[in-house]
């Protein structure tokens, strides 16, 4: 379905990407992992339109994404969580949510998407009228994926979802990603948490400097001695549950 | 100096009137900065369209002043969009002083352009609306002017109703605070911007047929209404719609209060020491928590 193929950005001098290939099926959960400053953000920031390749290209279902517009590339249904949550702070929590589904193709079901996100995370409902920056971390990630549920995206594509929250609340957010997989959503998932991304993968890529390093099943790449050695049980790695 | 009673309460009431005209005039600027960080030095020069525009309405077409809303409203739109394609949109990610060099030279040109065609005079219109007041107590109040301070009211809460309720107000106000996110969520960051510059510059044609029928109209009425409504937005918070309301309120009080009080030449003073006093200690403006 998302075909990235032999993409390379470059960030004035530096080159972050070099030659990386990737491919996401119709209902997996594919993971990207790999260390801090590996490139993870910048090929999904190159997905979304927001980079652009020096060479390469990125396709869904054979639409080229690789020069289009990134605000078009959601309106065609690749939908990003962005790291760090990049909420409108001074928007309510529901004004946050409408925005996300203010574009032509969304526009229409917003309504039952409303329902859908808000069925899904109880909490926003609660917090419905109040301005995005009182959220906690916690409730701020889940507005963010409410947000882009809204889009009604064909693939989610999440950069560190989990990053700085509570171990109970990565617990809940992993279990938003599985039901949202299981509701038939595709998701591409950037994590630090490198074990329980691994698990609930199917297929898994491991970027050094850049580079695809190493690729697999979920399951294959967490039994790799490599990335055991390189990103589990070490010291910069995520910790295990 | 001047210290009576009737005399301050007639400046209170004149101040209050103007204030609710300068705070359309500003709540304009305040957007613009808030959604594309741009500061429109033509801002001013936009408004002397609109006055100009107004002023042959009325004149060589007999058009009612007020009825003039409805074109001077839509015109100063597409010379606010005009002006951002071929102008603004090219140099919305250069450096600032690139950007107010720009939009400096365009006040000079339209000024300049003003003075060529229709010469420096100082023009104003008589309409049927003219001469009429109302007396409150020791205070008069014109027609004109409560006409003007009631439209701009109503003006200013359509705008906010448009930015609080509709798609389009939260495109512009979700463009405003985090442009990458916005683009994001399939916003067209692009056409947002033109669209708030236009909604923008619109708000100067609705204030250019509410002035008119007691205001003036000359090459260079821009050049001080232009700097009211900067000092309007910096007293306001740069950005914030409330407080250029506020703002537009407070410094007609000033300026009213400062002719009413100071001698001639003094009477800005208060007005630009007001405007000083809040770049030294608080830039961030009355109403808003945090930094500028
Ligand atoms: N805006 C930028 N300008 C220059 N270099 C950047 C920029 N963003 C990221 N980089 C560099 O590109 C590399 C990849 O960064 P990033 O994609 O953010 O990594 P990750 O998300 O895997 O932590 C890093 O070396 C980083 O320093
Ligand atoms: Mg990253």
């Amino acid at each position: 379905m998302l075909r990235v193929e032999n993409v390379s950005v470059q960030y004035s001098a530096f080159k972050a990407l070099h030659g990386v290939s990737i491919k996401v099926e119709q209902g997996q959960i594919v993971s990207i992992v790999g260390a801090n400053g590996a490139g993870k953000s910048t090929l999904i920031n190159t997905v979304s339109g927001l980079l652009r390749p020096t060479e390469g290209s990125i396709t869904l279902d054979g639409v080229e994404l690789t020069t289009m517009s990134a605000h078009d590339i959601v309106r065609h249904g690749v939908v990003q969580v962005p790291e760090g949550r990049k909420l409108f702070p001074d928007m309510t929590v529901h004004e946050n949510l409408l925005v996300g589904g203010s574009h032509k193709r969304a526009r229409a079901g917003r309504d039952e998407a409303l329902t859908q996100v808000y069925d899904l995370f109880p909490k926003l409902l609660e917090r419905e009228k109040q301005s995005a920056r009182t959220l906690s971390g916690g409730e701020q990630q889940m507005l963010a994926i409410g947000r882009a549920m809204m889009s009604q995206p064909t693939i989610l594509m999440m950069d560190e979802p989990s990053l700085g929250l509570a171990p109970i609340v990565v617990q809940s957010i992993f279990s938003v990603i599985q039901e949202l997989r299981n509701r038939g959503l595709t998701v591409l998932l950037v994590e630090q948490n490198i074990r329980h991304s691994l698990q609930i993968s199917d297929y898994a890529y491991v970027l050094e400097t850049g580079t695809v390093a190493l690729e697999g099943t979920g399951a294959a790449v967490l039994a790799d001695e490599h990335t055991k050695a390189a990103y589990i049980g070490s010291p910069t790695g995520a910790e295990t549950h | 100096m001047t210290f009576s009673l009737p005399v301050i309460l007639q400046a209170v009431a004149s101040g209050l009137m103007i204030g609710g005209v300068f705070a359309l005039i500003s709540i304009g600027l305040t957007l613009i900065w808030g959604v594309m960080k741009i500061i429109n030095f033509a801002h001013g020069e936009f408004l002397m369209i609109g006055l100009y525009l107004a002023y042959f309405l009325v004149t060589k077409f007999g058009i009612d002043p007020y009825l003039t809303i409805l074109i001077t409203t839509p015109v100063l739109f597409f010379v606010g969009i005009g002006i951002f394609q071929v102008s603004i949109k090219p140099i919305l990610k250069h450096p600032p002083m690139n950007q107010i060099m720009l939009t400096l030279g365009i006040s000079l040109i339209l000024q300049n352009l003003a003075l060529v065609l229709f010469k420096a005079d100082v023009l104003s219109v008589r309409t049927r609306y003219t001469g009429i007041n109302y007396h409150f107590g020791g205070v008069v109040v014109t027609l004109t002017e409560l006409i003007a301070f009631f439209g701009s009211i109503l003006a200013t809460l359509a705008l906010y109703y448009i930015l609080k309720t509709t798609d389009i107000g939260r495109w512009i106000r979700a463009a405003a605070q985090n442009p990458t996110a916005a683009t994001l969520q399939g916003v067209d960051v692009r056409f947002t911007y033109l669209l708030a510059f236009g909604i923008g510059s619109a708000c100067l044609g609705v204030a250019a047929s509410l002035l008119l029928p007691f205001y003036y109209v000359s090459p260079t009425v821009g050049l001080f209404l232009g700097l009211i409504a900067f000092v309007v937005v910096v007293l306001g918070g740069m950005g914030n719609f409330l407080g250029a309301f506020v703002g537009g309120l407070i410094i007609g009080l000033t300026e009213s209060l400062g002719a009413a009080i100071m001698p001639g030449s003094l009477s800005r003073v208060l007005t630009f020491g007001i405007f000083i006093l809040f770049l030294l200690f608080r830039p961030q403006g009355i109403l808003s928590r945090r930094q500028a």
